[in-house]
This record gives C-alpha cells, structure tokens and sequence, in this order.
C-alpha cells in the first residue's frame, strides 16, 4: 500500500480547502445573529411567563436541546418544505441547500442562546432592580442601565463555549450536500484518494481558529471584569 | 404541568416526524417538471447527484462536479433543448430521499434497478452502464471464496444500495447464520481499503472497475483488494424519476438511445471510466 501520509498532499491541499472556510464562516455568522435575535426574543418571554408563548418556547428550547441537530438538519431540510407548502402552498424545495443550513443552525443556536440569556438576566439579584425603581428608574432603563451590563458579565463565558460548538457543528452541513470544510476534504479524498492529509490539516485549522476564539472572549471577559470598573 | 408540557413536546415532534414521512409519500406529485412542453424558453431541470463516487460523480481539483454521470447528463441535454440542466450533490443516501421530497428531477447515481426501487420511483426505460458487483476482500485473505463463506463475518455495506438490498434478501433466507452487515455511509475509497486491511470488515461488494480503481491507486504495483466467487449482481444502472414523470423520462430514454447509436455514450465510458462499460464487460 502507498504511503498513507505525505507532506506533498498535505501542503497540495491547503489552497484548495482554505477558500471553503469562508461557508463555514457565513454558517457561523447567519446563526450567530439570527440565534442572538431569537434568543433575546424567547428569554424575554421565557422570563416575563408571558402564557401560551411561554410554553411554545419551552417546547422548542427543548426540543432543540434535546435531539441531535443532524436529525434537527435532516427535519428542516425535508420536513420545513413539507410544512410550508400544507400551509401556505409555498414551495421552498428547490430553494439553495445552505438556506436550509442557516435556518438549522439559527433556530438551534436561538434555544441554547436563550437560555444561556435567561439565566444570565435571573441571576441579577432582584434587589439590583429595586434599587433602580426605588430611584425612580422606569422598567426599562433599569433593565438597560443595571440589569443587562451585569447580564452581559456573566453571559459571556457560556456564548463563548457556545460559539466555538457552533463553529465546530458545521460540519455537519456536509450531510447534506452543502460544500464547507469538512465536505471539501471529503472530496478531495474522492478526488484524489487520499484523504488523511486533508482531515489532518482541517484538526489543525479547527483547532487554530478555536483558539484565536478561544483567546478573543478571554480577553473581552476580562475587559468586563469587575475590578477594573471599581478601581476606576 | 411538566407532564403536559412533555405530552405537548411529543405532539409536536411526533407531528413534525409524520409530516416527513407523509412528504415521502406525496412529494412525487409536487414535481411540476415534465409538463412545459409547450414552453418556449427551456425548462429547468434539477439533476440530484453524488460528490464522493469516482470517477462517476465527484467534485474535482477545483471542487467542481466531474464525472461519468455529469458528462452522459450533459451530452444528454445538449440533445434536449427543451430542457436546461442544473445540478446538486450530495451524499449518495440523500440522492433518493430528494427525489421522494421532491427536491430534484433526476436522480443519477449509477442506479441498478430493484423491486423496492420500481415500486417507488421511475426509471428510464435505456441503460447506460453495466453494474456487475463482486465479493471482494484484502488480498491476504485466504478464507472468502464466496458469498457464503461471508456467514457470520463482517461485511461493509451502504445504506439504500442495491447490494445492500440484495444481501438483507440473502439475509432474510439465512436467518441461522447471516452475514453481519455494517452499515457505513459517506466512507471514502481510503476509509474502505484501511477498513478491509486491518480487517475491520471481511468483505465489501464493487463492480470489477472498482477493483482495479482502488488496486491502481493504492497498489504501489501489487494488489490490495481482490473479487471472488460469481457475480453478486448482473445488472445495468438507469436514471431514476419521480413516478409521475414519464414527460421527462421519455424525452431522456430517447437521448440516450441516440447516445448509444451515435457511439457517443461508448465514447464517454472510455473517456472518463477508461473502458467501454455501456452494454457489456
């Protein structure tokens, strides 16, 4: 059998896999964005108890937490469509795969945001709030001004983990035909047939992208530190 | 209230699971293609191919789709003006559920025919590759001779492929002492050569080209892989439809016919597989 590592391939395939980082990139952004929207969304209604919705967001947060998203993937992927076209007779099938991606990934990264947001909101002790009424501080101006600076302190460290899970989930994309990373190494195996070199070089870029994160939200964390705002 | 708040979450994904599997039965009818005939401009055609078969259907060195199946599909649209081809990939499992969810046209993906398969979906009436399957082992092993010596043993198989169906049938008739299957999907040629070396599975199931393929490129010279025992499958592969389309069946039927009496199909085959693999071997 043929060598089955060779510094050739692996410097071969560097080019050709590294543009395929920016469609991870745009996975991890879309989710981002459209997770932190719906989450902010579901934790305001989750903390507020508004009744019915509550319990809808409840189910979903569940739900989202609860089952693989390779299965959540395959759901929106064949079953959204479905749905929307019972519904509303739109047919959304032909629509580009990666659209299907994007949704995946926002609708799975809103539940577990929400939730890191709900926590970090409730553990503002109350008597943070009151002091802000007890100022004559409306509703909102307490929330902004008091609750969410404090929030955000302690949110931060549970997105960060969450974000650098994001990053790595998106390989799964590939499951459906949606050409990342990941797929792209799988198909230079097929093109070329070798395909350690590849597998070896997408570790290495995971693992290197991970820790400029990794670095990024220590440092943000520690710019929010409390300390530094009480010696000022 | 957690009780009904659990009773609700099952509603909503037992509710979301039918709703799948009712897509699976009704997708075929929301195909729209097949019925523009009277179109002036051409009609849009999706072709649901896969990205990890060479040299069939894979992306090349600059991750654009190559292969036997893109250049048939090709020559064929060019015979086709009423129609204009576009094509998606994916894995080779997903290329049958899209069809079902009515995602593509045509699915191509070096497709033999079998009962479950024509119960579901259309195929086109000409063939345009032969697909003669064999046992096929490391080199090394002197123990599989046959179909049957596999009882028992461990044998590499993917899901939804005729082999796969062929061998749960063989299965079905030696219930005593079947041979295990272990389903592995989105494997590479490399997973699978490593896998039948160190003996992670006894055997897998490839046409004779496939052989020679993984002989070539992992052989350094010698052989790695060999086929024994009589056939496992003697069959042809087709294009695959939803059961409703025979506008677009029909039109492909008559492209590939021309194909194959031009001697253009013949041409491809040698071109791209490196053989006339189109009525024999």
């Amino acid at each position: 059998m043929t060598d089955i590592f060779s510094w050739n391939r692996f410097f071969d395939n560097i080019p050709k896999i590294l543009p395929y980082l920016s469609v991870t990139v745009k996975i991890v952004l879309f989710a981002t964005v459209f997770g932190i929207i719906l989450g902010i969304i579901t934790a305001i209604i989750r903390i507020n108890k508004i009744p019915v919705l509550n319990q809808i967001m409840g189910i979903y947060i569940s739900f989202m937490r609860g089952t693989p998203m390779l299965v959540q993937m395959m759901l929106v992927y064949y079953g959204l469509p479905v749905i929307l076209e019972g519904l509303f007779q739109w047919n959304i099938n032909r629509w580009d795969k990666v659209l299907f991606v994007y949704i995946t990934f926002a609708l799975n990264q809103g539940a577990f945001l929400s939730e890191i947001f709900r926590s970090a909101i409730l553990s503002v002790p109350s008597g943070q709030s009151e002091a802000g009424y007890s100022v004559g501080m409306t509703r909102i101006q307490t929330f902004k001004n008091i609750v969410l600076p404090q929030a955000v302190r302690v949110a931060l460290p549970g997105f960060g983990t969450d974000f650098i899970g994001l990053f790595q989930n998106t390989s799964l994309a590939f499951l459906i035909g949606v050409v990342d990373v990941m797929g792209r190494a799988k198909t230079i195996g097929t093109a070329t047939k070798h395909v350690i070199e590849a597998y070896i070089f997408i570790a290495l870029l995971f693992t290197v992208v991970s820790i400029v994160m990794q670095l990024g939200f220590f440092s943000a964390d520690k710019k929010l530190n409390y300390k530094n705002e009480v010696s000022v | 209230m957690k009780k009904n708040r659990r009773l609700a979450g099952m509603t909503v994904i037992s509710s979301l699971l039918a709703a799948v599997l009712l897509g699976g039965c009704s997708g075929g009818t929301s195909v729209e293609s097949g019925d523009g005939a009277g179109d002036n401009s051409a009609e849009t055609v999706i072709v649901g191919t896969g990205n990890a078969y060479e040299p069939y259907c894979y992306l090349d060195e600059n991750g654009e789709l190559a292969g036997y199946e893109y250049e048939v599909l090709k020559a064929v649209d060019e015979l086709l003006p009423q129609y204009e081809f576009e094509y998606v990939t994916s894995d080779f499992a997903n290329v049958l559920i899209s069809l079902d969810a009515g995602k593509i046209d045509i699915g191509a993906h070096q497709y033999e025919l079998n009962e479950e398969r024509q119960e579901k979906y259309l195929f086109s009436e000409e063939s345009y590759t032969t697909y003669i399957t064999y046992v096929t082992v490391a080199v090394k092993n002197g123990e599989v001779q046959s179909l049957d010596d596999l009882q028992g043993k461990k044998m590499q198989v993917k899901t939804g492929s005729n082999t796969t169906y062929i061998l749960e049938k063989y299965n079905e008739e030696h219930t005593d002492n079947p041979i295990e299957l272990v389903y592995v999907d989105n494997s590479t040629d490399e997973e699978i050569i490593t896998g039948l070396q160190n003996g992670v599975w006894d055997a897998t199931v490839v046409t004779k080209r496939d052989a020679d393929k993984w002989n070539y490129a992992y052989g350094d010279g010698a052989d790695v892989v060999k086929q024994v025992g009589a056939p496992v499958a003697t069959s042809f592969t087709y294009f695959a439809f939803a059961r409703d389309n025979t506008v677009l069946q029909e039109a492909i039927d008559g492209a590939l016919k021309e194909l194959k009496e031009s001697g253009e199909l013949s041409q491809i085959s040698v071109d791209v597989i490196g053989g006339d693999y189109t009525e024999g071997e």
